[in-house]
């Protein structure tokens, strides 16, 4: 056994927490979410030079891009910073071309995704559908050779700064494991509409109706019928590498409360000395270690093509309560001050609240969880 | 023993909800939810005119002031109905800040301000906090000092609520440096609009607006001291317990359940009615538990108070395990929506009105609010169940 990560992705780690640091200040991210605006080309720019937005497409071997551990150690201090999501659904839609597009997508796409030069993000979730893709209504209907989709998406993240939406769709009208098909869509495209939500993590999401928007055969990611698998495959990745962020995140309201507590003094003495107060801290401190184990081991058996349905489903189980449950404490314990909006402490427990839905409630995944124990 | 209320109490209660369905439109509920909580809109203003025309500003005071003499149980149920109906509320000052005047306040000082509360003329906001002094409030350091006819006035609150709306703060202030330091305390009543004050505000991530206030050389004649020189910890007390008690009650949460079980029957998802979800129903049937449990902490404590007990470890309880739920119904309740539940107000497809997830915003203000969950756990232990104080504070 060994619990390092190696010497690149530690590098990893230690320069995007320089980077980020000096990039992707507080003050940023309010601005971001304040006035919904979209992260500058500028720091864009920058994390594709740093080949931050290449996907290993073999996954454990660091051809061109990152491979998935990697992709974790940089997540981890995404999860720090509060990365704009844009990064997140922009990683996800690489991941999903990696995995299965076929050669001339993955020449096409993945380097312009690489260089920054485009953003991608899926749409897959409906008014009804959160999970279970039998239940899609979004279709796709073939007319001389060319594809017609129509439907309405829910929750689709950033499709203000997106090029290109990934689409699931049916095309064929059955439940069988082959009626569902992905189909990379010009944002531009004439018949698609959005409208803007409001979210609680201040995170971009939309909902987008499809009205008969053409599209050539040849924008099907992978092969007609695979989107099941496909959306399998990188949902494990994107679940994974999201614990990862999310311990990030936590690890840094640990810090950050630690810190406080150290300074603040109530009753002639650092709150931190109180015992109920040490109690609440170590039990925050405890969840987000075995966060950690629990989220990196997901990822590392992704990474090694080991079976990893159940450890992914537990991390996001745990992770999604043991980051929320963080948060609150944090709030108690600062009192007041962190009930502030100039403090940062309310930009976390935003991120912890839709991390905790995002990809999956706690709840759905021990219930994925039981199944996989064959109950 | 009995656990309904009497046909009388029934008949308050129905009188209220009957008012409280004609008059507590969605317009109202909706000019709450887009302002300020703290903030009355014009429907708000107008809505609790009438309230007061009904006779019902001061349920529980006594009559000579013109208040209804009512016991604690009606009192009680009354903030249950205006909390379950989403109706504007009674502010603090009628609720908590004139009846501790009227306990302890000299005859003229009642004479003089209790009408022009009733009125609405005089709003008071609630200066305790500073920034050395939270959990520790009797180190609080905003000086009065006596000047002739006068109390020049120095120093900083922060976290005052209604600073910004209101006309007078009510302002506890040190009187003695000299003696141990819940002794030299005092309550000062200090018009807002008086040279030398000024508020900035504080927004909060539940909307709320606060403030810090700063005192500098501010002058209020000696007659707006409230009761006696240095006795101000008592009554500051006396109001916090009001106070405590007001967060005990979880009408509000529990109707806000009942609204996302609503949601969840009528909402399909991956082929399932969110409502038939095994873990879902679990989640709701626990909360639901939770809540009337909670319950019986504060009906207890309006009995006890009517039959003139202390019920401090019933109010206590209701503080800390109301406080607790209104996070955890926030959280869980926001969870087992799925999706949805990661919407905020003023969002296309959020449900019930976004007031869930707000609740989840709003909740630890509670919590650590009008006294801590671990102060007030400490004081359980130490005052109820007589374990030893060593080693806490
Ligand atoms: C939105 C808002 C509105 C408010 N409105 C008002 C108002 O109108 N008027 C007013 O006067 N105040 C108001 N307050 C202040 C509120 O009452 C205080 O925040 C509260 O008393 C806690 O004090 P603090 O914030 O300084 O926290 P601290 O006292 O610093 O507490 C921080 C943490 O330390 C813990 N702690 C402290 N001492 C001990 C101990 N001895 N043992 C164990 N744990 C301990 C606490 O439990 C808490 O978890 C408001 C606050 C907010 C945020």
């Amino acid at each position: 056994m060994d619990f390092n990560l190696t010497i690149e992705q530690k590098m990893i780690r230690d320069s995007a927490h320089k980077f980020f640091a000096k990039e992707l200040t507080k003050e940023k991210i309010r601005e971001l979410q304040e006035n919904n605006t979209e992260i500058e080309e500028g720091f864009w720019k920058k994390i594709a030079e740093l080949g931050w937005l290449g996907v290993s497409s073999s996954q454990n071997s660091s051809d061109e891009g990152l491979s998935l551990m990697e992709l974790a150690a940089l997540y981890e201090e995404c999860g720090r910073s509060l990365m704009p999501t844009v990064f997140y659904s922009t990683i996800a839609s690489a991941l999903c071309i990696a995995n299965c597009g076929n050669a001339d997508q993955k020449t096409e796409l993945l380097p312009a995704i690489a260089d920054g030069k485009i953003k991608v993000s899926m749409a897959i979730t409906e008014p009804q559908v959160s999970h279970d893709l039998n239940y899609l209504e979004t279709r796709a209907q073939v007319i001389n050779g060319k594809y017609y989709v129509s439907g309405q998406k829910l929750f689709v993240p950033n499709t203000n700064t997106a090029d290109y939406l990934i689409v699931a769709a049916r095309t064929e009208d059955n439940t069988s494991d082959t009626g569902i098909s992905l189909f990379l869509i010009d944002k531009a495209s004439e018949g698609i509409t959005f409208e803007a939500l409001n979210t609680f993590g201040l995170d971009s999401q939309s909902e987008v109706v499809l009205d008969n928007v053409e599209v050539p055969a040849d924008r099907i990611i992978g092969e007609r019928g695979t989107a099941k698998n496909i959306i399998r495959k990188t949902t494990d990745q994107t679940t994974a590498l999201q614990c990862v962020e999310m311990v990030g995140g936590a690890k840094e309201v640990i810090r950050m409360t630690a810190d406080y507590i150290k300074k603040r003094v109530q009753f002639g003495r650092p709150i931190g000395s109180f015992q109920a107060v040490q109690h609440h801290m170590t039990k925050m401190a405890m969840d987000i270690e075995g966060s950690y184990y629990t989220a990196y081991n997901a990822v590392w058996r992704l990474s090694e093509g080991k079976p990893c349905a159940k450890e992914i489903s537990l991390a996001k189980a745990w992770i999604g309560n043991a980051y929320r449950e963080t948060t609150i404490m944090a709030h108690q314990l600062h009192g007041g001050i962190g009930y502030a909006l100039e403090y940062d402490l309310h930009l976390y427990s935003n991120r912890a609240k839709t991390t905790g839905i995002w990809q999956g409630t706690s709840d759905y995944h021990y219930q994925k969880l039981a199944d996989e124990l064959g109950m | 023993m009995r656990f309904e209320f009497t046909e009388d109490q029934i008949a308050w209660r129905d009188k209220i909800r009957d008012f409280l369905r004609q008059n507590v439109t969605p317009a109202i509920q909706q000019e709450k939810r887009n302002s300020d909580p703290i903030t009355n809109g014009p429907l708000a203003k107008a809505f609790l005119e009438k309230v007061k025309k009904k006779g019902w500003i001061g349920i529980g005071w006594p009559k000579e002031y013109g208040g209804m003499g009512e016991t604690m149980v009606k009192q009680f149920i009354f903030l249950e109905e205006f909390r379950t109906a989403k109706a504007p509320a009674i502010g603090m000052t009628l609720t908590s800040l004139a009846p501790t005047i009227m306990s302890v306040g000299s005859d003229e000082m009642k004479k003089e301000w209790i009408p022009k509360i009733v009125d609405g003329e005089i709003e008071l906001a609630l200066g305790y906090s500073e920034p050395d002094a939270g959990s520790d409030l009797a180190n609080l350091k905003t000086e009065a000092v006596i000047d002739g006819d006068e109390f020049v006035i120095n120093g900083q609150k922060t976290w005052n609520s209604e600073g910004h709306v209101a006309t007078h703060e009510f302002l506890a202030c040190r009187t003695d440096p000299d003696v141990p330091k819940h002794k030299g305390i005092s309550i000062i009543l200090v018009p807002i609009d008086y040279p030398g004050v000024k508020v900035l505000p504080i927004h909060t991530w539940g909307d709320v607006r606060t403030n810090e206030v700063f005192f500098d050389n501010v002058r209020v004649p000696r007659s707006n001291l409230v009761g006696n020189l240095n006795e101000g910890w008592t009554y500051a007390m006396m109001a916090l317990n009001l106070e405590r008690f007001d967060i005990g009650s979880i009408a509000d949460v529990r109707r806000l359940l009942i609204e996302v079980v609503d949601f969840l029957k009528s909402t399909t998802v991956d082929g399932e009615v969110l409502s038939k979800n095994t873990i879902v129903r679990q989640r709701v049937a626990e909360l639901y538990s939770e809540l009337e449990i909670c319950k019986w902490f504060a009906y207890a404590a309006a009995a006890m108070i009517d039959e003139k007990k202390f019920p401090m470890k019933e109010m206590l309880m209701g503080k800390v395990m109301g406080s607790e739920l209104k996070a955890k119904v926030g959280d869980i309740g926001t969870q087992v929506m799925g999706l949805y539940g990661q919407l905020r107000q003023h969002s296309k497809w959020v449900p019930v009105n976004g007031d869930v997830e707000r609740l989840f915003r709003v909740a630890p203000l509670f919590r650590f609010g009008g006294g801590t969950n671990e102060i007030m756990r400490d004081i359980i232990a130490q005052k109820s169940l007589k374990l030893p104080r060593e080693g806490a504070r």
